[in-house]
């Protein structure tokens, strides 16, 4: 132990404190009495049942087109600029993503208007929450797969080559496996974010029960006439959230 | 880290965390908190200055946002003097938790109407003609949206929406943007922009939407005061809202 850790305790709690008090007040507040006839309002079981589909399949598209760029950004030098690129969802107000995936997507926006021109329309359709939700979660993919790539040393990859092994194969047979945590952890949090994504959906897919009202953006409106169902939706989001966590059991960052 | 670093960090979380901090004042203009509807945005930023010009020792302060979120936020104790609803439910809702000071008075009135963008694409002339189109509303849970829902009730009108936005603003921008043929939003919003125009309900459908002020505190009053004379009603006219 060194000689700073005394003073930087009460800091430390601090932070305990900003980030768990707000979460406590939620679970004090929330209208435990009325629970079970809240939770079966056709509401939230719409707006539940709507976000858990187009998250997962939201990492779906995530595991298929992420975990591919993860791979290269950790073994293709040539590649390395576009990490900003990536990465910069994960920085950004989801809002603005949401006005920029409008500005491509919408009716008038670069793609949108061709799309349009052939009868396909995105935005208010349960595939805009996706592209919003594939959007801000991407990232968070990408970044923990490059870092389990890696992890993993090339000369493993090498000597499978020497086995004659390559490509595809080799990333499949060797290099996934034992990336594996990394990727899962990845997906998981790509899973997790894509349930909570609020400001890209709200701006870009608008909102309307049972094709884009998500948990988060049914939580905002009910928040305006409904305080308690507001409360348990939060709970909600918040409970699904732990599980993740809990059941990454501390793969996240440091501790893989 | 050094033990002055620490200090510094200490002092940086105490100022954020200690409610000393936000209510250290220096001596300067005394700051009025208004808290009004957000349609009234750009009517309240023209009458902040109006007053502002003629009592320079008056600092009024604008927190905009929706009416029943603002009436949410005075009766958990937000600071805020003056109280500017767009509907008088959220003041009954201040009213009832025995906040205000006398009764509320009412501001201006306002109209709903069909937004539609410049030039009248779809030749949209009643509500009836929005049955076929991408149309956007508010949530019923805001009042902007129960008001359209109230006028397509009156109407007899069934309609099914492409998307039910949080707030006024967020409806009208649909039709800006291009990603929706109609919505149904207050003529105040449509008054400032070059993109869209409004199209008159009848009179038979038209909500009755009124705004009202209550007063908080005492140190609102001269700006209360202010809101019932001619000049800050020709400014609300001037935005597209019209008399009590």
């Amino acid at each position: 132990m060194n000689r700073t850790v005394g003073p930087l305790h009460p800091l430390a709690a601090i932070a305990v404190a900003l980030l768990a008090l707000p979460l406590l007040a939620l679970v004090f507040a929330a209208p435990w009495s009325t629970l079970p006839s809240r939770l079966f309002d056709e509401r939230v079981i719409g707006a539940m049942t709507l976000s858990i589909v187009t998250a997962s399949i939201a990492t779906v598209v995530v595991a298929l087109v992420g975990v591919p760029l993860g791979w290269v950004l950790a073994r293709d030098e040539r590649w390395s600029w576009l990490r900003p690129v990536v990465l910069v969802p994960m920085v950004l107000p989801p809002v603005v993503g949401g006005v920029a995936l409008q500005l491509l997507w919408g009716r008038s926006g670069v793609f949108g208007e061709v799309l349009a021109g052939i009868g396909i329309v995105i935005p208010f359709t349960s595939a805009a929450v996706v592209l919003a939700q594939v959007f801000v979660a991407l990232p968070f993919c990408v970044l923990a797969v490059e870092t389990g790539v890696r992890g993993v040393d090339p000369r493993m990859e090498e000597m499978a080559g020497v086995y004659g092994m390559s490509g595809y194969r080799l990333f499949r047979r060797v290099t996934l496996p034992l990336a594996g945590p990394g990727i899962r952890a990845g997906l998981a949090v790509a899973w997790a974010r894509a349930l909570g994504e609020f400001g890209a959906t709200i701006t870009f897919a608008g909102n309307l029960p049972g094709r884009t009202q998500t948990m988060p953006l049914a939580t905002y409106l009910q928040l305006q006439t409904d305080q308690p169902s507001a409360v348990l939706l939060s709970l909600l989001l918040l409970a699904i959230s732990l599980l993740v966590l809990v059941g990454l059991r501390g793969r996240l960052g440091v501790t893989t | 880290m050094t033990p002055r670093g620490v200090g510094a960090l200490l002092a940086v979380c105490l100022l954020v965390l200690g409610p000393a901090g936000a209510a250290c004042s220096v001596a300067g203009p005394q700051q009025v908190v208004v808290s009004a509807a957000a349609s009234l945005t750009e009517a309240f930023d023209e009458l902040e200055r109006a007053y502002e010009d003629d009592h320079p020792y008056v600092d009024i302060v604008l927190n905009l946002g929706g009416s029943q979120i603002l009436a949410g936020q005075i009766v958990d104790g937000a600071p805020a003097d003056l109280f500017a609803s767009a509907n008088p439910q959220s003041v009954r809702s201040v009213t009832d938790a025995g906040l205000g000071q006398g009764e509320p008075i009412v501001l201006a009135t306002n109209r709903l109407v069909i937004v539609v963008p410049a030039g009248n694409p779809q030749d949209v002339m009643s509500l009836a003609d929005l049955t076929d189109l991408d149309v956007v509303l508010g949530a019923a849970e805001v009042p902007v949206g129960a008001y359209a829902l109230e006028a397509l009730d009156a109407a007899g009108v069934d309609l099914q929406p492409v998307s039910l936005e949080p707030d006024t603003r967020a409806v009208v921008s649909r039709v800006v943007q291009g990603d929706a043929d109609a919505a149904i939003a207050y003529a105040s919003d449509v008054v400032a922009l070059d993109a869209v125009e409004g199209i008159e309900l009848p009179v038979d459908v038209q909500p009755e939407i009124t705004y009202e002020v209550l007063l908080l505190t005492d140190a609102a009053g001269g700006f209360l005061e202010f809101l019932a004379t001619t000049e800050a009603q020709q400014i609300l006219r001037r935005f597209g809202f019209a008399g009590p």
